[in-house]
Formats: C-alpha cells, structure tokens, sequence
C-alpha cells in the first residue's frame, strides 16, 4: 500500500485522562504524538501509545476487528469503534479522544458498557417466553426464512453502546432503555418462538423511559457500526404500542 | 489492506473426562476451546470452534448440571481466603517492585517468537531457541515493575499479573511441539515431514508441579486404535505416503470391516453396527432416534 499517502505523518492524540476513584484528580487531557504507519488504526495507536509512552492508560479491546465492541469511544466528537476507525481519515492528524457519555466511567477511555447491558437485559427481560416443551428429537417447528432473516440482522447488534452514547434521550433520562433495548425488544418481538404480545412489551417499554422517549434524532442510526436499522424498528414499535395506550 | 497468518485457535485446553469433568480435579468441568475432550483431531478446520460449542455446551452442560444436583459442596472458606490472599500479596509483590523489567517489551518478545520459532512452518532448532529464550523472558517477567502503583483500572498491573501465565502457555505449546518428532494435523515440521502414528499417536500432557519451574511436566496419554471405529489413515488431505502406519491401524480396520459385515449380514442397523464398534452413552434422552423430514423417527 505506497500510495497511502498519510504514513509516516506525525499524528497528535489528545486524550482525556481522570480516574473517578481519586477523589483529588481533576479530569486533563494529555498530548501523545505518534508516528503513523500504513493502515493505522486508532486502536493500534492506543496500543502504541500504552506500551511506549504510557502505560498507565486506560481503554478497553478485546478483538481489534469491529466484533466484541469493546472499544468504542468518542473520537473528535463522534462516538465510533476505535479498532475500525482509520487515522488516515483525521487529514489535520489531531485526534482527541474522550471516554462515551452515558456509561459509568471506569478509567481514561474506559466505561462500564457491560454493566448497561446488563440491566438493559433484564429490563427487557431478554430471553424467549415460553410455556412450550420441546422434545429434542421431535422436528423443529419451521420458522419463515425471511422472519429467521429479520430475526438474525437485529441479533447481529454487538452491544458497543455507540447507539447509546449518540442518544439524547439517554444523556437526559439516566433510565431510559436507549436504542439498543428498543432494538432488542423488536427482535424478540419479530420472534415467533416468543409468545410476549403487544400488551406484555407496552408492559415493558411503553412509557417514556420506554419507546416514547425516543425523539427521533436517528443519532443511534447514524453511528451503529452494525448499520442496524434502529430508526425503522423503533418507528415499527412506536406505531405498534401506541395503539395499546 | 495488510493480510497475514495469526494464531486464532487453541487445539487443547484442560484435559478432561467424556462428562468435560478435569481428570485432576473434581468438579472443575471445560467445555469448547477451553478443553481437550476429544471432539476434534489435530487439526484446526473451519467451523471447530462453533460445533465444539454447541455439541460440548449442549452434552457437558447436561453433565454439569447432574454433578451439580447430585453433589453437595461443603468449601472451607479459609481455602478460598488463603487463595485470595495469595494472589492480593502477589499483587502487592507487584507493585512493590521498584524497578525492574518493561512487561510490555517482554510481550512483544513472546509474540515474535511464538510467530517467527513456533508458527506455521516449525523445526528443532527453531522451537528449541524458542523454548530457551521464553524460559528466559518468564524469569525476567516476574521481575517486571510497574509505574503505576494504583490497583484498579491499571493496564500496566494486568499485563505484568498475566504475561507470566501466558508465557507458561508459550512454553508449553513450543516445548511439546519441540518434542513431537513428525507432523501433524497443523503441527508441521519441516525436520520431519511425516506422521508418525507407530511413535506419536498420543497426546501431550503438560503440568506445572512446580509453579516456580521454567519447563513444565511433559508425559503422554496413549490413544487406544483397537477402540476405534474410525482407525487412522488416509483421508484424501495432502499426498500420499505421509504416514508412517501403526501397526494397529490395519489390525483393527480388518476387525471393524468383519463386525460390519457380519451384522449387516445379520440384518442390524446402523445404530446396533454402531454399538458393536463404538459404544457411547449420553445424558438425557440424546440417544434417542431423531425425527426426520418425511421419514419419521430414525
């Protein structure tokens, strides 16, 4: 790849530095400068920056490749997954890296995302419901293609929390279910092994904490690195439970 | 888009029993990547991991639950109170260290090695520099400091609390695959281009009697070919002529294809010709016949 042309640039990270646990620590941005190789990654730059400059700072990854969405941070104001976003992109090569709002602030660039997923979980009571026994070697009962299809794009959200960092719901009610419990609530809902009705998700969500909260900014559409579509699901669920009001 | 060859599977993990329990220590049970429970051979094909999570969640899953129902626990809380202050005072050790190694270049190292020595391509001379030079990052590893002295949330802490582990991993893998004198599944050494089934179908153990050791306990579990229904040979991957045959292999073959004759001779289906060869149990109704499109139970 010699035709990239940005290698090799001198690329300057600011990165937002505080641990909530010292009492006496002021939040500060710290100035790394990092030299940029082919293909750089903003996680591969974390990286470098840890093992070469400071080792004391705190980000989270597990898999480097836009699937455990464990990275996910506000990059020059837009939260987005360090491991897919290129610095290439930064033509300036200033890159300010902040921690994602909405989450419970670990470290540095680190925030609880697993905790809000839990809760996020229960709240929705995430699982299939159901009475039926199935006995394991009597033949499935076939589901229609085109349901398993819709079924499975909703089940492919990696629970990165970027939907719910862009949300302004979410900044300004702590309780609110957020995009990514919206989606999970429709793809349970577009299950038919599950036997919850209309009445029994306006039970769960049909309020403002709920899918009333939703304003419709379409942040959560626009930053889900998964392009789920988030905006047409909560749209499909708001027409839905309206009607149970 | 750079593309290369990455270590992305484990072939082993924790040597258990058919039920998943450690064959050390009861009640400890693994399943999928974690385990070696015999599901796949030695070589690492596409969909391993996932049939191994499904077909070992499912079957070890049921055996746990059993164990669990059937056992009662009775755990002194001073052995969990000992274990746990172990590893605090190990911590502390840590951090009280005042200057010492850089952990991450120790990591660094390790990757290279384990990709240059140990990689796709392997010989002696290649595993066993690898071999001595990881023994000596992990002495250098537990002299490793650190700059933050904090507890939570630091990289640097976790880093010089695992790399240890994971370099006992490294040697483990390197020093086996040093041993292992032929080739096999994705075990290839260029010293010794083929299988040796007569000398090396079984699999390697390793143990850490000693937690302050460099090398681990290397000893071999012999796999039984008179208990097969399947006896190793050629199956159609690479060239021809790359096996150096046990002496078993055609031995029980001729057995295998004399009991199928027989029975089917005898009119037996398949799950009574399966019982004659290999007979297994499961947990559960599992065994029982599956119903079948258009077919009905069979």
């Amino acid at each position: 790849m010699s035709n990239n042309k940005t290698e090799g640039r001198a690329l300057t990270f600011s990165i937002l530095k505080y641990n909530p646990l010292n009492k006496d620590e002021k939040a500060t941005f710290v100035e790394y400068q990092v030299t940029e190789t082919i293909g750089m990654t903003v996680f591969i730059a974390l990286n470098i920056i840890r093992e070469t400059k400071d080792a004391d700072l705190s980000f989270d990854f597990v898999c480097r490749a836009g699937i455990c969405g464990s990275c996910g941070m506000v990059i020059n104001g837009k939260p987005l997954l360090a491991c897919r976003t290129l610095t290439a992109d930064y033509p300036d090569g200033h890159i300010q890296l902040m921690p994602m709002p909405a989450f419970e602030l670990i470290r540095d660039l680190s925030v609880n995302t697993g905790k809000w997923m839990d809760n996020m979980s229960q709240r929705v009571e995430s699982w299939i419901h159901t009475n039926e026994e199935h006995d394991i070697t009597a033949l499935e009962r076939p589901v229609d293609p085109d349901i398993a299809d819709e079924t499975f794009e909703l089940d492919r959200c990696i629970e990165c929390g970027l939907c719910v960092s862009s949300c302004a719901t979410a900044l300004m009610r702590p309780d609110f279910v957020g995009p990514a419990g919206l989606n999970r609530v429709a793809r349970f809902q577009i299950d038919p092994h599950d036997n919850r009705t209309d009445a029994d998700y306006y039970e769960l969500i049909g309020d403002d904490d709920g899918i009333f909260g939703c304003m419709s900014l379409m942040a959560c559409e626009d930053h889900c690195p998964k392009e789920l579509p988030l905006q047409e699901k909560i749209a499909y669920l708001r027409r839905k439970l309206v009607g149970q009001r | 888009m750079p593309v290369r060859p990455a270590q992305h599977y484990s072939m082993g993990g924790i040597r258990t029993n058919k039920t998943g329990e450690s064959q050390k220590l009861k009640g400890l049970f693994s399943c999928g990547e974690a385990a070696c429970w015999d599901m796949h051979g030695f070589n690492r094909l596409g969909g391993n991991s996932v049939s191994e999570a499904v077909v070992s969640g499912m079957i070890v899953g049921r055996y746990f639950t059993d164990y669990c129902l059937s056992h009662d626990t009775n755990i002194d809380t001073s052995i969990i109170h000992d274990a746990i202050t172990k590893q605090a005072d190990y911590i502390d050790e840590i951090l009280n260290r005042p200057e010492g190694e850089d952990i991450f270049e120790i990591k660094k190292r390790m990757q290279e090695i384990m990709d240059e020595k140990v990689g796709i391509f392997r010989n002696g001379d290649d595993l066993q520099s690898a071999v001595d030079e990881l023994q000596e990052l992990l002495t250098r590893s537990k002299k490793a400091s650190v700059k933050s002295k904090i507890k939570s949330g630091n990289p640097e802490l976790e880093e010089a609390y695992r790399v240890p582990k994971m370099l006992k991993l490294a040697i483990c893998v390197a020093h086996g695959a040093n041993q292992r004198t032929e080739s096999r599944g994705a075990h290839y050494r260029e010293d010794y281009l083929k299988r040796d089934d007569a000398n090396w179908l079984k699999r390697t153990l390793t143990a850490w009697p000693d937690e302050n050791a460099t090398l681990p306990e290397v000893s071999y579990e012999e796999i039984d070919i008179m208990t097969m229904e399947l006896p190793p040979a050629f199956r159609g991957y690479g060239a021809k002529g790359m096996t150096i045959e046990h002496e078993d292999s055609a031995k029980r073959q001729k057995e295998v294809d004399e009991i199928k004759k027989r029975l089917e001779k005898e009119g037996k289906d398949r799950f009574e010709i399966q019982d004659a060869l290999m007979p297994y149990d499961l947990p559960l109704n599992y065994k029982d016949k599956n119903e079948r499109i258009g077919v009905g139970h069979e």
